[in-house]
């Protein structure tokens, strides 16, 4: 595969520089404020810009190191945790084990949320299915890789929920808030310990920043070679250091405006939110493309080397649908998962996003043609050096089937 | 897929559910909905072997009205970086 292990991560920008500025300063022993955060985390996200955007060779072996430090900092969790477990703690047993269920919510609005989290943290299982064509034979890697890398994940996040239990006491685990792993060190190796391993969690923060402005400035770049973007060419560029500089600073600045705009206690979770809810609804669509596609099967002529089957595509529109519907059923007792924002904020700006995405296929794909009366047809070709597939969109003047295309 | 969620959200998971076994609980829910995920964009992805991911499985269903998807794929990827 082209992609490294690390390159497989997901997330946001946003978020991570969030988790890299309150790590850092844990580890630094400053009070985590209102700018201090916020400036940490903008100096995290500039530097993986220009890192990416001016060296991209060092920038991909920095990345693939810090993927290394990520999964090594888990196995430590791991570990420690089946220490924790056989006793080795620095404070008492917490005994969160011992009725597991008491104080369970009867809230839809906090179990939905929770959920929310947890598919975020899991989401990437997809990720490889982005640079397919540079994969060596696609089909075979992709069966093998994606079910092992899910099933190891899936027991590495199980076995470091266990871990944070056997050793932080449950008011300790709500008042650490996302220094959680954090007070996981302090609990089994110390207040050392905790310093350290601080730096490293925030270390694996900035690769997943680097990751994700690495992937999402390349989809921006294919946007704009496939002439969909207005000033593609400009998209498109890979000048003037061999690396997709406008397609990483747009990102930049989307993760910029969104960590700055909501107040810094809400600004993680609302990122969050308002990156996994339209998700939901794309997912929604995915997985309804699949029911349509088995339900009109020759009409399309679809017969894949792999089959999800029917209940599974049921399955997973109907989760997406009660993650699309479910959360604005509004808090029951009072657990809003802001602490200022209205608690339905993301839901709306989620989908102000998808009818911003109609409003541009309006303008692109509706309006402009019919006022400068072409036609909009996408081509596809194959690259001469690469030999990818490659579409891309041109106007046709009406009237003129095959006369001159004027480019985007 | 190691992101910082498994350090960052564990706590806020806990919160909202209010004990551990529902936290738990909900870990496991949410791996069933993540591998259900996968079987699909495996099966899309194997059909459909180019870059891109989601957007030419939506491109490919969906084709009326001409290059709907393609403008909400657009505007989703520009305003949310995602």
């Amino acid at each position: 595969m082209c992609c490294s292990f690390s390159n497989l991560t997901p997330g946001w920008a946003g978020s991570n520089s969030v988790v890299f500025g309150e790590y850092i300063l844990h580890a630094a022993n400053v009070e985590v404020g209102r700018w201090n955060q916020r400036g940490v985390g903008l100096a995290c996200i500039t530097s993986a810009f220009l890192i990416h955007g001016f060296a991209l060779k060092w920038g991909l072996r920095l990345q693939n190191f810090l993927g290394f430090v990520k999964l090594a900092i888990l196995l430590i969790i791991v570990i420690s945790g089946f220490a924790a477990l056989g006793g080795a703690l620095k404070v008492p047993n917490p005994h969160n084990f011992d009725n597991a269920f008491a104080g369970t919510t009867g809230s839809s609005y906090g179990v939905v949320t929770a959920l929310y989290n947890v598919i975020w943290s899991y989401i990437g299982y997809s990720n490889a299915n982005y640079a397919l064509a540079e994969t060596k034979n696609p089909v075979k890697t992709l069966k093998l890789a994606a079910p092992l890398a899910l099933g190891g994940i899936a027991i590495l996040y199980m076995l470091a929920n266990i871990a944070y239990f056997a050793a932080v006491p449950k008011d300790e685990i709500l008042s650490s808030g996302r220094i959680l792993a954090a007070s996981f060190f302090r609990n089994v190796m110390g207040p050392r310990a905790e310093r350290a391993l601080s730096v490293f969690v925030a270390l694996s923060a900035f690769g997943n920043v680097l990751s994700v402005i690495f992937s999402q400035g390349r989809i921006v770049q294919e946007l704009g070679r496939e002439g969909i973007l207005p000033f593609s060419r400009f998209f498109a560029s890979n000048r003037p250091f061999n690396a997709p500089l406008a397609g990483l600073f747009e990102h930049w600045l989307v993760s910029v405006i969104i960590m700055l705009a909501p107040p810094p206690g809400d600004a993680y979770n609302f990122i969050l939110n308002v990156i996994s809810y339209p998700l939901a609804i794309v997912n929604a669509f995915v997985a309804l493309g699949l029911i349509w596609l088995y339900t009109h099967r020759e009409q399309y002529n679809w017969n894949p080397p792999f089959r999800a089957t029917l209940p599974v595509a049921v399955f997973f529109f109907a989760s997406n649908v009660y993650l699309v519907i479910a959360p604005f059923v509004p808090p029951s007792d009072g657990v809003s998962v802001y602490e200022t924002l209205p608690y339905w904020l993301h839901c709306v700006v989620g989908w102000a996003i998808i009818a911003g995405g109609g409003v541009y296929w309006l303008v692109w794909a509706v309006i402009l043609p019919k006022i400068g009366r072409y036609e909009l047809v996408r081509e596809t070709s194959y690259d001469e050096i690469d030999g990818w597939e490659r579409s891309h969109f041109v106007k046709r003047p009406i009237g003129t089937s095959t006369g001159v295309e004027a480019r985007f | 897929m190691v992101g910082t969620g498994i350090f960052a959200t564990p706590s806020g998971i806990l919160e909202l559910s209010g004990s551990v076994g529902l936290a738990l609980f909900l870990w496991v829910a949410g791996m069933i909905i993540a591998a259900a995920g996968m079987a699909v964009y495996l099966e899309f992805g194997t059909g459909i072997p180019k870059n891109g991911g989601e957007k030419n499985y939506l491109e490919y269903v969906f084709k009326k009205p001409r290059f709907l998807a393609t403008g909400l794929y657009t505007g989703y990827v520009m305003l949310l970086g995602m």
